[in-house]
């Protein structure tokens, strides 16, 4: 019976049509991931209109671990489907992204992680993640004194005594 | 108390040794296959040490801290422009000017006029009565100086 294809492929909507996407992470893992859960993704979606272009495909490089990718794409498989604002590019610009319960338990991780994450995500231009990511760190290092934000940053010092007790006000703004 | 100073001690040291493989991989990728492969383990021995110095008292908050404090490879100022307003833009002007003291980068970065906005968004997102334009002569993050920061 011919039907019983086109009723699976109503019943899991786009999944017969997506085509597989072969990531290459820096420490040289391959992952294969369906292209519509890295749609969200507008630095893939540009490689695959690339292809589309000149009908050739290839690995797409990423310039961060496969523990980081995993993570991105355990986001985007979250969200896979799913309509988010920040993520359209012919929307408006977004202020601050919404809070989302989900993201919030998803970006419990240790802030270095965290880090690694929203550098990732910048760079897979993933407006939702980045968003997301950047309300989590400012989470954690808010009405922190400036000494507790740098533990929290990774940032050194490098002020010298002098500086560091003049008023910020001494800035030519 | 006793066992909190017990534990605090230990976090240090963890910390020490998070850092230095930490500091092995900054080179960034390449030698992530040692990332991938250690921080697995780095996490169980951190926990196993956990457990068995603080059976008794080990809480849950508490085994949360320890690894929201692991490692500082990543560092703040390495992160792309974009990134960085993002950040600030989920700040108060108090959170802005603290930021504005921890070092020099991110100072300049602040008191850069492209960061106007910033301090614009801060200051109108303060609960109350909305603060007025600053005066002429008076820049964003003075003017935030003035009617935000601390003594």
């Amino acid at each position: 019976m011919p039907t019983i294809v086109s009723v699976d492929d109503s019943t899991v909507p786009g999944e017969g049509s997506s085509r597989l996407l072969l990531l290459v992470s820096s420490d040289n893992k391959h992952i294969v991931v369906e292209e519509d859960i890295m749609s969200r993704s507008r630095f893939i979606s540009k490689q695959v209109e690339g292809f589309e272009a000149t009908s050739q495909r290839h690995a797409i490089l990423l310039p961060f671990s496969s523990f980081v990718l995993n993570k991105v794409i355990e986001y985007c498989s979250h969200y896979r489907g799913y309509y988010l604002l920040e993520d359209d590019p012919d929307a408006a610009p977004p202020g601050r992204s919404p809070v989302r319960e989900w993201d919030q338990e998803f970006l419990d991780v240790d802030r270095n992680m965290l880090l690694r994450i929203i550098k990732a995500a910048h760079y897979l231009e993933i407006k939702s993640l980045v968003g997301s990511c950047a309300r989590a760190i400012a989470d954690m290092i808010r009405g922190k004194t400036t000494e507790e934000m740098r533990e929290i940053l990774g940032v050194e010092n490098d002020f010298t005594p002098e500086e560091e007790h003049s008023p910020s006000s001494k800035c030519t703004g | 108390m006793g066992t909190d100073d017990i534990m605090d001690g230990d976090l240090t040291e963890l910390e020490l040794s998070d850092s230095e493989f930490s500091a092995a991989s900054e080179g960034e990728a390449e030698e992530s296959e040692f990332e991938m492969d250690s921080k697995p383990a780095a996490k169980r021995r951190k926990i196993d040490k956990l457990k068995t110095n603080a059976s008794k008292t080990m809480a849950a908050p508490k085994a949360r801290k320890a690894t929201r404090n692991q490692g500082r490879l990543q560092n703040m100022l390495s992160m792309p422009l974009d990134i960085l307003f993002e950040l600030f833009s989920n700040l108060t002007p108090g959170d802005l000017l603290s930021l504005a003291r921890t070092s020099k980068g991110l100072r300049s970065v602040l008191m850069s006029r492209k960061s106007v906005s910033v301090w614009k968004a801060a200051r109108s997102q303060v609960p109350g009565l909305e603060a007025p334009e600053p005066p002429e002569d008076m820049s964003e993050p003075a003017w935030a100086q003035l009617l935000y920061g601390r003594p």
